[in-house]
């Protein structure tokens, strides 16, 4: 991590965070590390997270649910102006691709630390974003756009090669797509797409694409402030399940030097056309033969930050913070060089062996895993109440090492030494994907975990190991301990104690 | 005592039969003898033929959860009561699939319902699902209300079997 240049000057008075969990935490620290003083937002099902003490000041939000209060763009400018806070920090999720935020914020003199509402509105539409793109000389995957209840559209799609993939033009984060294999599923899938299309996203435009089925999906990060625009190389995010992501790292083993340069420069030329400012991220469909098409950019900070972050050595939210306060880019390309392998697991209350069915329950003890390399992104405490209210994600585990092979073995023993009890999430299915040698080979594809479902069973216990979980439990259980610490004589002396 | 406990579906008996140094056990009819060393509320040292391990444990009333060899082991204690009354197929206690939160309750406690009649619905992964009754009877209880979240397990609803006259509903 960069950043600590002596700041005569804090570069915003008061930074608002518009977000939760671990990244409202990430958020905070960059804060305190350029020594802006921070106000914290937050439902009141969330009153114990270490958010609250640790900000400068915390605020509750009211909403119908817990998710609405943290979308509730009057009452979150209320509080800014109410508290003088001059910037709001959007994270990813909620509001941080609401054009319409960025200029209610905008219109009260409030920073939006995030690009311009243009581009937001520009990348923001998946139609539009891939026009541009196609415009400017870029590769896109061909497709047939159109209102998905118009009569000619599967006249158009006719002459595309199944799978196809049908898209809401409004939609992102892996809503409002699905895939199908045969007109016959295509014409039952574009009955309901338009409608869901215009419920959930208040669009009824879909759009419809090859569907490569043993494609990676590599994105690239970059960083502008409006005249220069940067890369810091590429992430590959290929292990996906129902088109999110599960496990990142950076570089991506697919690519050589020379790709790398070819699929980086396109992002930074797509990125510079839209005079992007602030860090995005350009998204790419890579096939087995080496051809790469534009899907979307994601005008946020994304989840998987860190491992760009820990790769590049650059704080990342630092520099998107400095970007919005008004500040050019003190990196320049040849700064930018990588160093070594870094991999994210995103740890989820979920039951990864069933259908990915959310869990859910009480965090009754947490030791996060430590050691060098290791980063613990989280905002998980001692009996917080995990619910379905929010995102399944509950942290992110990022192991940093000289080469993927140390990266995947350090990012194994840091899912093993990770104990979160009260709370079933998907750690067992992290380390089966890890250790699986498709995986090790680095030949994976965005089909992975359905390939290789089979595999990424959960195991039975060992004869032993069964005998030492159970009396484990026997002998921790409180219900059985207290029955016997107050009976201990009888139950030395009867010996065999058996029916 | 002589608890079972529930570990991926399977039930398995843990008896005491010696404690001394060392703690002598009938699992599932198998004596085995372990050393257990509790270091603080939440980690213990198990030591079980010669190989000794770190136990972390952790627990919420009947739910138990054991981190040990890299990874976290579920189980639930069954009680007497519990084994036979609950959850069998001529149960009249609807409990949660899954975790959600309640939309729409369309029965109330009192009513007499019809087994697959539609007593609520929930929300859960984006989707809805109708909770329907699992046998013909009267509404003894309804355990949420509409717009309140759940876990998965708890009890939604209860229905007390009519004794008589199940046979001419229809």
């Amino acid at each position: 991590m960069t950043t600590e240049t002596t700041i005569e000057q804090p570069l915003f008075k008061k930074v608002l965070i518009a977000n939760r969990g671990e990244i409202a935490l990430r958020i905070l620290r960059c804060l305190q590390s350029l020594e802006i003083p921070s106000v914290a937002i937050y439902h009141y099902s969330e009153e114990r997270s270490p958010l609250l003490t640790q900000a400068d000041e915390a605020i509750e939000i009211i909403g119908d649910s817990p998710s609405a209060a943290y979308l509730d763009v009057a009452q979150i400018i209320e509080i800014c102006q109410r508290l003088g806070v001059d910037a709001v920090h959007p994270g990813y999720g909620f509001l941080s691709e609401n054009a319409k935020f960025a200029v209610a914020l905008a219109e009260a003199g409030i920073q939006f630390i995030g690009p311009t509402h243009q581009s937001i509105d520009l990348m923001g539409d998946k139609i539009n974003s891939r026009n541009f793109v196609a415009e400017r000389g870029f590769p896109v995957p061909p497709s047939v756009t159109m209102d998905a209840d118009s009569p000619e559209f599967i006249d158009a799609i006719k002459e595309m090669t199944f799978p196809l993939v049908v898209k809401a033009s409004a939609g992102g984060g892996g809503k409002g797509m699905s895939i199908v294999n045969s007109i016959d599923e295509l014409e039952a899938t574009l009955r309901v797409a338009a409608s869901e299309a215009e419920k959930y996203f208040g669009d009824k435009r879909v759009y419809v694409e090859r569907y490569f089925e043993s494609a990676r999906h590599i994105e690239v990060q970059v960083l502008g402030d409006g005249k220069t625009v940067i890369h810091l190389g590429e992430r590959e995010c290929s292990i996906q399940r129902r088109f999110q992501k599960v496990i990142e790292e950076a570089p991506s083993p697919a690519l050589d030097q020379t790709k790398r340069k070819e699929l980086c420069e396109a992002a930074v030329g797509i990125a510079q056309a839209a005079n992007y400012t602030s860090v995005g991220t350009v998204e790419f469909l890579y096939t087995p033969q080496g051809e790469f098409f534009f899907l979307e950019m994601n005008t946020r900070i994304q989840v998987e930050h860190p491992v760009t972050e820990m790769v590049y050595g650059v704080d990342l939210i630092a520099a998107q913070i400095k970007v919005a306060a008004g500040l050019p880019l003190d990196l320049a390309q040849a700064d930018i060089v990588m160093n070594g392998h870094a991999i994210e697991c995103r740890l989820c209350a979920e039951d990864a062996f069933n259908n990915f069915i959310p869990e859910t329950g009480k965090v009754l003890f947490l030791k996060e895993p430590a050691g060098e390399g290791i980063r613990f992104d989280s905002s998980l405490y001692s009996g917080q109440d995990i619910t379905t209210s929010f995102d399944p994600m509950l942290a992110k585990l990022v192991v940093h090492a000289a080469t993927r092979e140390e990266a995947i073995a350090g990012a194994i023993q840091g899912l093993k030494d990770l104990v979160l009890l009260g709370v079933n999430s998907n750690c067992e299915f992290l380390i089966k994907v890890l250790e699986h040698p498709a995986f090790l080979s680095g030949d994976i594809d965005t089909g992975f975990i359905n390939t290789y479902s089979e595999d990424l069973t959960a195991n039975g216990p060992e004869k032993d190991q069964l005998q030492a979980v159970l009396s484990a439990t026997y002998l921790s259980d409180r219900e059985t301990t207290l029955l016997n610490d107050a009976t201990p004589q009888p139950y030395t002396a009867i010996g065999h104690w058996r029916n | 005592m002589q608890p079972k406990y529930l570990l991926n579906d399977n039930s398995h008996t843990v008896t005491p039969v010696r404690r001394n140094d060392t703690v002598t056990l009938s699992i599932d009819d198998q004596l085995v003898t372990v050393g257990y060393r509790r270091l603080n509320s939440h980690e213990a040292e198990l030591t079980l033929k010669g190989k000794v391990r770190t136990v972390y444990v952790a627990q919420d009333e009947y739910k138990l959860y054991l981190h040990l060899d890299g990874k976290v082991w579920q189980l639930d204690r069954l009680n007497e009561f519990s084994e036979g009354s609950a959850g069998g197929a001529s149960s009249g206690s609807i409990n949660a699939p899954m975790p959600g939160v309640v939309i729409e309750i369309y029965s109330e406690v009192g009513q007499t319902v019809t087994q697959g009649d539609t007593v609520m619905l929930i929300e859960s992964m984006k989707l809805q699902t109708e909770i329907k009754a699992s046998i013909s009877g009267v509404i003894q209880s309804i355990g949420v209300e509409p717009g309140s979240n759940f876990n998965k397990g708890i009890l939604l609803a209860e229905i007390e079997a009519e004794e008589t006259n199940t046979e001419s509903e229809e």
